[in-house]
């Protein structure tokens, strides 16, 4: 078969919405983070956070851990061993596509240079 | 149809439509889980402290005024140190806990100290006649036979700024690098300052920056981690419990 024409693999759309994304991004690069950093660090706010944590949790991708510190209720949250496992495979499906779709480009890039049946050289550029 | 993001791109959030750099995320969870900047910067102005109290030696310094000084000093440092940075930390930025170290990283550690516990003292005496004569020349170069330039905050920084060339470099690790320049070509310039000007080495400014260079490193590398931070993530806000 054509390289051009393999089959693309599709990404997990659970983890592709950005802002869940970007809590696993985030998850992915320390052993856990706390409710208020994760605020911070993807700006979302306090609402769509929680609803997000909760999507994940469900998912069993993150676990949520809530613990009083300092007369304060934390919220610690880290990624499941399947959370690392999907984060990873999702960034190297994501790379897989950018490969693909700039060797689709590649290939396609000669042909804007041909003119098109009908007009003339000069319009076609 | 999917957004092709990459590990190397940025998205944007539904909520604000602000773009999500995920390098930043990255780089941002790692400084805040691996240090705090205002601690390297504490244990910066301790060893400026003791570095450059040789060269100004004010007198109150010794006798009795000296030792309460220094008990409240160390005090000072030890309550800042354990409690007062990072509560702060906690409540500015939140709080990470950094990623543990990999079997691999471990296996090479453990390697690394049990080959310097063997083989450290041979291989040190082995080199050192050559550090010293190479040493020796690099101050022949700079016109400090009697080395009195202290050279070790320009070899670290020439050590960071080289550790940081790689490519391609990211957004904030290019700014990192233009700042370990910047600090690279300050303590070379303190440095070799004696050679232009003959006069420099007799200055009690130029003496405090030639003896207390380490501890500014430290300071400049504790509180640029912090602006970074500080710059990275916006305040808090609202008070009280996490959700």
């Amino acid at each position: 078969m054509n390289d051009q024409h393999k089959i693309v693999p599709s990404p997990n759309r659970l983890i592709h919405e950005p802002a869940r994304l970007a809590i696993l991004t985030v998850l992915s690069s320390c052993a856990s983070a706390d409710f208020v950093f994760l605020q911070k660090v993807t700006r979302l706010s306090k609402g769509n956070l929680s609803v997000q944590l909760t999507n994940l949790e469900q998912a069993g991708l993150v676990i949520i851990h809530k613990e009083i510190f300092d007369k304060k209720t934390r919220t610690t949250v880290s990624l499941s061993k399947r959370g690392i496992s999907e984060i990873d495979a999702y960034w190297k499906i994501m790379d897989e596509i950018r490969a693909h779709m700039a060797q689709e480009k590649k290939h396609r890039a000669p042909g804007r240079s041909v003119a098109r049946p009908g007009l003339s050289p000069e319009l076609a550029t | 149809m999917l957004s092709t993001v990459t590990s190397e791109e940025s998205d944007s959030l539904p909520n604000g439509g602000a773009p999500v750099d995920h390098e930043r995320l990255r780089y941002v969870t790692r400084l805040l889980g691996a240090q705090q900047g205002l601690q390297i910067a504490l244990l910066g102005t301790l060893l400026f402290w003791i570095e450059a109290n040789d060269i100004w030696h004010r007198h109150w310094t010794r006798g009795w005024a000296g030792g309460l000084a220094w008990l409240v000093g160390a005090v000072l440092f030890v309550r800042a140190w354990q409690r007062w940075i990072p509560r702060y930390y906690e409540r500015r930025f939140g709080h990470v806990e950094a990623q543990e170290m990999s079997a691999k990283q471990f296996v090479t550690l453990l390697a690394t100290l049990v080959a310097l516990a063997f083989f450290g003292h041979p291989v040190s005496n082995y080199f050192e006649p050559m550090v010293s004569k190479l040493l020796g020349r690099v101050h022949v170069m700079i016109s400090d036979p009697s080395q009195q330039v202290n050279l070790f905050p320009s070899f670290l920084w020439m050590a960071m700024f080289s550790s940081s060339l790689r490519w391609p470099l990211r957004k904030m690790e290019r700014q990192r690098q233009c700042f370990e320049l910047a600090g690279l070509v300050v303590f070379v310039s303190i440095a070799v300052l004696p050679i232009w000007q003959h006069d420099a080495g007799k200055l009690a400014l130029w003496k405090v920056l030639n003896a207390g260079g380490l501890g500014l490193t430290f300071i400049a590398m504790g509180l640029y981690d912090h602006i970074v931070l500080v710059r990275a993530l916006p305040r808090r806000l609202a008070e009280g419990d996490d959700e």
